[in-house]
């Protein structure tokens, strides 16, 4: 048993061996993405380029990319609204760990065409995975899988779940780039973009790479103030809003 | 809108006008910088009409154009400290002010805050804190907006039939004045218990932080028909009170849940505080009972809206938010 076991890996090896020759080089136009004052989104760009293992043999193409971009985590609650003793409100709900409030699975192709089902499923690269990994508890638990299509509906109407089937372009057999729109309500945090290169419906290689997004300047000071100093940033507030009633009625002479 | 908690990072539904789009640092959304310097202005212009301070317009008008409920509320609470500075200043200089009145009044309602954000938070983390704050201005826009109506129609018809309106005096004592713990308020030329006065002070307190309103519209009545105070300080002390327990409000918001978005706040007070000196001059054109009507229209409107979004099955039973801060699902 486990001398075949050991076989089937041996196997394995072999066959994954010349495949994972290949090299991957993988970049992104800005470490960090700066949330300013006047922020409403921005694109960022990844790019990449299959390389050769041993110098001068050149990568056997052709090739295709995956490219999974996962945005710091977060827990989430989704919760349904019915109507109790004739209002509407909020009764089952469901909880979701360590989620990713950012989620984008670009490929060069239908994901279906380039990769098996299995593979994916393994690897856990769709967002529909992600949630039903996150998912906690369930008030109803019955619901569980209306509550995980759910969520994604919403996360994927507030633009921070997408999935793009024709998002890679290849500037050269082996070049490839891809432009990625991060939305005003990006949430601000770490990234991580993972980079498959696929041949022949497996994965050859692989490569990670983190951008950051962050506030810069006011809006950043701002909201570390905020969670660090609650009670001057209160006390702030109120000094401003002191020195507004008072500059306007000086100013106007009520 | 992951830090502060309650509601989900989304898209503002307001970009008519992107080109100066604005990032809330603390909402975390970008709005219309000149959506908010204009319901600022707008609810200034109102407020100075009807000398409200307009939290309770400001509030729901945040709420329904998309920013978190969390910290609408919160942030209102800074508006309304701008929008009463100035016209608490005014009445100081006036002698309008009973300090000793606004001193036990404020003491109540700082209790009543304290008791207020609680509520808010513990609420938050029933994930019902929504639900509360549309019940909580249903009942009290739609109560006061119609005894405001009925007030106003009253004395609209009496005007037309050319009666002079019979001035009812109040009378010299109620129940309210038997209470013990007397004492003695100068300005006001009362001696009445401390009881009623805090008691006061802290039921608004609570719905002022819970709500994200001033209660000036509900103190004023209070102090005039419970109290007997003198019309000379009403409106001065009232202001006084508002100003301070909407700034202990604040504070006790930035520490307790971290949603007061100072920028927000601070664009609103700017729209507010001048648009408050308009109002306030055209004020003068229009008479006191057809003001009266005119803010229990207004009242009545907003207490409708919420009405609906209670009652009317939503387009989307589903929603999203954020956890933080020990919320639970």
């Amino acid at each position: 048993m486990v001398a075949r076991l050991v076989l089937i890996l041996a196997l394995l090896a072999l066959h994954a061996g010349p495949a994972r020759a290949q090299g991957l080089i993988f970049g992104t136009s800005d470490p960090t993405i700066w949330i300013h004052s006047s922020f409403t989104g921005e694109t960022i760009t990844l790019f990449g380029n299959v390389e050769p293992d041993v110098e001068g043999t050149a990568p056997e193409g052709p090739f295709d990319i995956l490219v999974v971009i996962r945005g710091p985590v977060s827990d989430r609650v989704i919760r349904r609204q019915s109507r109790q003793f004739g209002i509407m409100l909020n009764a089952d709900s469901s909880l979701y760990t360590g989620l990713p409030g950012f989620y984008r699975v670009i490929s060069s192709r239908p994901i279906e065409t380039i990769i098996d089902p299995e593979e994916l499923a393994e690897r856990m690269l769709m967002p529909e995975r992600q949630i039903e990994l996150a998912s906690q508890s369930t008030s109803n638990a019955g619901d569980i899988e209306t509550f995980n299509a759910e969520l994604l509906r919403l996360l994927s109407d507030a633009n921070l779940y997408r999935s793009d089937e024709r998002g890679i372009t290849f500037l050269s057999p082996t070049f490839f780039a891809t432009r990625v729109v991060l939305p005003a309500n990006v949430p601000n945090g770490s990234f991580l973009a993972q980079t498959f290169v696929i041949k022949d419906r497996d994965i050859v290689t692989s490569r990670s790479q983190r951008f950051f997004v962050q506030k810069t300047g006011f809006e950043r000071f701002t909201g570390e103030m905020a969670r660090s100093q609650p009670l001057l940033y209160g006390l702030a507030t109120v000094l401003l809003a002191l020195v507004t009633g008072w500059l306007g009625g000086v100013l106007f002479r009520r | 809108m992951p830090r502060d908690g309650a509601a989900a990072p989304r898209a503002s539904p307001i970009d008519w006008s992107p080109a100066v789009q604005i990032y809330l640092p603390i909402a975390e959304m970008s709005v219309s910088l000149f959506f908010l310097v204009g319901i600022g202005g707008a609810i200034g212009f109102l407020s100075g009409l009807f000398g409200v301070g307009g939290g309770f317009l400001l509030t729901p008008l945040l709420i329904f154009s998309g920013v978190p409920a969390p910290v609408a509320v919160a942030s209102v609470t800074g508006q309304v400290v701008a929008a009463s500075t100035s016209g608490a200043l005014s009445y100081w200089r006036r002698g309008g002010i009973d300090l000793k009145l606004a001193l036990y009044l404020v003491i109540g309602g700082s209790f009543g805050a304290v008791l207020g954000v609680w509520i808010f938070q513990a609420l938050r983390a029933l994930g019902q804190l929504d639900l509360a704050i549309s019940l909580g201005y249903l009942i009290f826009l739609g109560s006061i907006g119609t005894l405001m109506l009925i007030e106003a129609v009253r004395s609209l018809i009496r005007s037309r039939k050319g009666a002079t309106p019979p001035r009812k005096l109040p009378g010299q004592h109620n129940w309210v004045h038997g209470l013990p713990l007397r004492v003695r308020f100068k300005r006001s030329k009362l001696y009445i218990s401390v009881l009623p006065v805090m008691f006061i002070g802290f039921v608004i307190g609570i719905i002022g932080s819970l709500l994200g309103i001033g209660g000036g519209f509900i103190l004023v009545p209070a102090l005039v028909y419970l109290l007997r105070i003198p019309g000379s300080v009403v409106i001065g002390t009232s202001l006084l009170h508002v100003l301070a327990i909407m700034a202990v409000t604040c504070v006790l918001h930035a520490v307790q849940n971290q949603s007061v978005d100072i920028l927000l706040a601070f664009c609103l007070m700017v729209g507010s505080v001048v648009g408050a000196q308009f109002g306030a001059s055209a004020g003068q054109y229009l008479r006191g009972d057809q003001l009266r009507a005119l803010l229990a229209l207004i009242v009545l409107g907003v207490a409708i809206r919420f009405a609906m979004s209670l009652f009317l099955t939503p387009d989307d039973p589903f929603s999203m938010a954020v956890l933080s801060f020990g919320e639970t699902a």
